[in-house]
């Protein structure tokens, strides 16, 4: 899934920040004194004021983005999976509980994970039989299948994954709304009004994860008409958890009530704590983080962490800092080594060795709030993570000259070579980095040519087309990756089989098509245990590295900041942020 | 005696000596309006300080780059490690680094300023150098011809007026090509994009100038030597180049002088907003967008203040120094 970062307006926002944050500071914060012994990365491992407290109070959430949607159906942003199931059960969802418990796919609106017959081909669920929609209307197995045909309509809901239609073996259905004769999708099928089977093309192991993606929640058909269907759904989808839309202008301010069909018995990974949740997007990332330390606000629901003069005040103020938490969220930082721009191993192995992995990681922030060295393609916090460093990135961060210019010359290059750099040049970081990179690379000889692109187009136009890529000579590209679902199919997949190389949009820009590697994608999938998928993680994560396709720069650390009023807080490992789904308030 | 015809020795001898000693010991001659304007200018103060101010730093742009360290040289052992922000008082201030170092990445601000300082320079004014020439050209026709041509020219300019320059700017550069060929000539990279900057830059502050020479134009070629040249046959080429443009030297140097700072802010605000100067080059304007985008102005005040003095005291001498020059040229105008 991608990450997000406020920087639509760039530069142009950033003045106002200045008189913002004037404002922001002069508030006071009146808990923040009163606090009991919250400690600082308390919240990684730990729930942080645990409580079942319910109280009819109001609950403040800022964002400095507008979501892609709101709608369950069509969001591809990590911190709308995680919003979107206050008002939304999925048949699988994540554990609620820190660290790697988190990551665990329990049964949701389902009763258990799913069973497998066919020789793979067929996943079954079964659902709660008393679950009910906001409406009233009981949940039956035909509304699950109902949303999973939303997902098919791509040109009204184009934003959420795409998994459905790779895995099913209907993959030409035009979606509910072309389909005039409703409940078309051939590849699932409800025998009974609480089983729902999935009839996949391929064995596909890691279907639980798929179906834990916000994607399987429930629609009732007759909701998804008139002025709230379609495109418009998301105004005011029809929910199944612990609260339901009141009202919402677009992109402006959302309002969430308590849902009163919700039940505690039937989705225990949720909670319905506050009277109401209040959610303002598209504000400034520096008067969020203002807003928050002054009490304004209770949650940044971005969950990237706060900005450089948050960060500043919170590190330094010790009453502060004991709220705070900043976790490795899951994304890695990276650049890709396009194999066919740099076909031989040795030039890109010289790439890995020369460069400075200290100013790298200092272009994302440093080692305290930015990132960790990365090493592997896997971080840490994911399924299949093997803690390896073949260009000792860990024992000399600056740099191995020596062993760059030594594979160099079995590169046949000795005196370096030449290379184009693509990166985002609307992402400071990017840019930061790009030039870090470039300064390295030429203590060793390799010329780098920057080239900058708006992010906007950046995988749809220029370091997403291989055809660009290879014409324009860039050898190197900068990306950030962080992963579907906590497995090495969910991060890897998308980075390294050679069949996920596509002519535009492409997130494959090392362009890797190894037979090893992509045969090892194919016996995962054929396999029946997530256990024993884990080597095959290891090797993929290996065989990338000792190609050179991929230097991984950071595990991307956040510092976020949880505001003393809640309760229930702690960093979900899943999300890369706080669990919003079992907030409450003091 | 004297021949009759030998006036300038009796005339001489005619002037009561006394009083040419009393008044400068020297003998009075007749000054030519350069000479004039020259003195003027010599007693402006504060012009003549901007005027070593603008010499001084075409110095820093020509020689200091040589001087100073490697503008692209990282110091991470000088940040800490928490922040990044320079350790030290002042973003770091020291004798190594005069100016303090840059937060995240440690480089030398004063290296930076320095070879910004070029770039700056360079683009301020080659980008007024093509304003004027096409200011002056168009100015001159449309003032001297008149008629549908002084129309077309002067609708033009005020389409060129009324431009949102600033959006057009970005626009441009963001979908112009990063390498290209000019009359086999291969451009890439920076090289490019300063020959794009100079070229957005002097394409469109043209009609400034050419506003201004066509006013002259219109007043010039109502004068008798005007009359005289075309009544004693020439033509129009001659008289616009040989006898007006020699008589408009005063305004376009005074105008150019003021386009130069406009385009140096120009230029920082490009870099600014990201078009302009492609990074690591150093450039006045990329330096102020990293102390806003990256919330340096917080943690490190220091790094902030410095290009946009170097930015201010910039187009400050350029405008007092052409503020000056204009005195000296054109006193009505004061």
């Amino acid at each position: 899934m991608r990450s997000r970062k406020s920087l639509v307006l760039g530069a142009l926002t950033a003045t106002a920040a200045l008189t913002l944050a004037a404002c922001g500071t002069s508030g006071t914060s009146p808990t923040s004194s009163s606090k009991s012994s919250t400690y600082f990365n308390e919240g990684i491992t730990k729930v942080v004021d645990p409580s079942t407290k319910a109280t009819n109070a109001t609950m403040t959430i800022d964002a400095a983005v507008t979501p892609d949607s709101t709608d369950y159906d069509n969001t591809y942003y990590a911190f709308m999976w995680d919003f979107v199931r206050l008002y939304s059960m999925s048949l699988l969802t994540y554990k609620s509980c820190p660290g790697a418990c988190g990551e665990q796919i329990v049964p949701d609106l389902a009763t258990g994970l799913g069973t497998v017959s066919d020789h793979g081909l067929i996943w079954t669920y079964h659902i709660q039989p008393d679950v009910k929609f906001q409406n009233g209307a009981t949940v039956t197995s035909e509304d699950v299948k109902y949303g999973v045909e939303r997902t098919f309509a791509k040109n009204l809901l184009p934003n959420g994954p795409t998994y459905y239609q790779v895995l099913l073996n209907d993959p030409s259905y035009p979606g509910p709304y072309k389909d005039k004769n409703l409940m078309g999708l051939t590849s699932v099928t409800t025998p009974n009004s609480t089983t729902i089977q999935f009839h996949l093309l391929h064995p596909f192991s890691d279907f639980n994860y798929v179906v834990a993606l916000p994607q399987s929640t429930p629609v009732l058909p007759s909701w998804d008409t008139g002025s709230h269907g379609g495109a418009n759904f998301q105004l005011d989808p029809i929910s199944t958890g612990p609260y339901e839309f009141k009202s919402y202008t677009l992109n402006k301010q959302l309002t969430l009530v308590r849902n009163p069909y919700w039940k505690a018995s039937t989705d225990p990974q949720a909670k319905q704590l506050v009277g109401k949740i209040v959610v303002n997007f598209n504000m400034n990332q520096n008067t969020v983080d203002n807003d928050q330390i002054a009490n304004y606000a209770d949650m940044d629901l971005q969950g990237l962490g706060v900005q450089t003069a948050a960060k500043d005040k919170i590190l330094s103020t010790p009453s502060l800092k004991a709220d705070a938490d900043d976790p490795i969220n899951g994304f890695l930082r990276f650049a890709y080594i396009n194999e066919k721009v740099i076909p031989n191993v040795h030039c890109r192995e010289a790439i890995e060795y020369a460069a400075n992995k200290v100013t790298l990681q200092d272009a994302y922030g440093g080692p305290v709030v930015g990132g960790q060295i990365a090493t592997t393609v896997i971080p840490p916090n994911i399924i299949g993570y093997n803690n390896f460093d073949y260009y000792d990135a860990v024992s000399k961060p600056t740099g191995d000259v020596a062993a760059a210019k030594a594979q160099l010359k079995l590169c046949g290059q000795p005196n370096g070579f030449a290379t184009g750099l693509a990166y985002r040049s609307d992402r400071p970081t990017d840019v930061l980095a790009a030039q870090a990179l470039q300064t390295a690379l030429a203590a060793v000889g390799i010329k780098v040519t920057l080239s900058g692109y708006p992010t906007g187009t950046y995988y749809s136009n220029y370091a997403g087309v291989p055809a660009y890529v290879h014409s324009h000579d860039l050898g190197i590209d900068l990306g950030g990756w962080g992963a579907d679902w906590p497995d090495g199919y969910g991060f890897l997949d998308e980075l390294s089989n050679g069949n996920a190389i596509a002519p535009a949009g492409n997130t494959q820009i090392s362009e890797i098509n190894d037979p090893t590697i992509n045969n090892l994608f194919t016996k995962a999938a054929g396999s029946t245990s997530a256990a024993a998928n884990i080597p095959i993680w290891h090797s993929i994560d290996e065989d990338i590295m000792a190609q050179a396709a991929i230097l991984p720069i950071v595990y991307q650390k956040v510092l976020l900041y949880r505001n003393p009023n809640l309760t229930n807080v702690y960093m979900d490992q899943y999300y890369g942020m706080y669990n919003y789904a079992v907030l409450g308030l003091k | 005696m004297a021949a009759p015809l030998e006036v300038s020795a009796a005339e001489a001898q005619a002037a009561p000596e006394e009083v040419i000693h009393g008044l400068s010991g020297k003998r009075i001659e007749g000054r030519s309006l350069g000479q004039i304007a020259w003195m003027r200018l010599r007693r402006d103060r504060v012009a003549m300080g901007s005027a070593i101010f603008v010499v001084f730093l075409i110095l820093v742009a020509i020689i200091g780059p040589f001087l100073v360290q490697n503008p692209d040289t990282y110091h991470s052992n000088l940040l800490n490690q928490t922040l990044l922000s320079p350790n030290g008082s002042f973003g770091g201030i020291s004798l190594a680094h005069p100016f303090g170092v840059e937060p995240q990445t440690g480089r030398d601000v004063l290296s930076r300023v320095v070879n910004g300082a070029r770039y700056s320079l360079i683009i301020g004014f080659l980008s007024t150098v093509l304003a004027v020439v096409i200011g002056v050209f168009f100015g001159l026709i449309a003032g001297y011809f008149g008629g549908w041509l002084d129309g077309l020219i002067a609708r033009t300019m005020d389409v060129f007026l009324a431009f949102p320059l600033l959006v057009f700017a970005i626009a441009l550069v963001g979908v112009l090509p990063t390498n290209a060929s000019f009359f086999g000539l291969a451009l890439a990279g920076n090289t490019l994009r300063i020959g794009l900057l100079i070229f957005i830059i002097g394409f469109f502050s043209w009609p400034y100038m050419g506003r201004i020479i066509r006013g002259q134009v219109l007043s010039l070629r109502e004068r008798e030597f005007v009359d005289a040249a075309r009544s004693l046959g020439a033509r129009g080429p001659y008289i616009l180049f040989r006898e007006l443009l020699p008589n408009l030297w005063g305004p376009i140097l005074v105008y150019a002088t003021l386009l130069i700072p406009t385009n140096i802010l120009f230029e920082a605000a490009l870099s600014f907003l990201g078009v302009g100067i492609i990074p690591p080059t150093p450039s006045w304007g990329d330096m102020l967008s990293n102390a806003v985008t990256n919330g340096y102005y917080y943690i490190d005040p220091m790094y902030m203040v410095i290009p946009g003095m170097a930015i201010f005291l910039t187009v400050m001498a350029f405008n007092l120094f052409g503020d000056g020059l204009r005195d000296a040229l054109d006193p009505r105008s004061r």
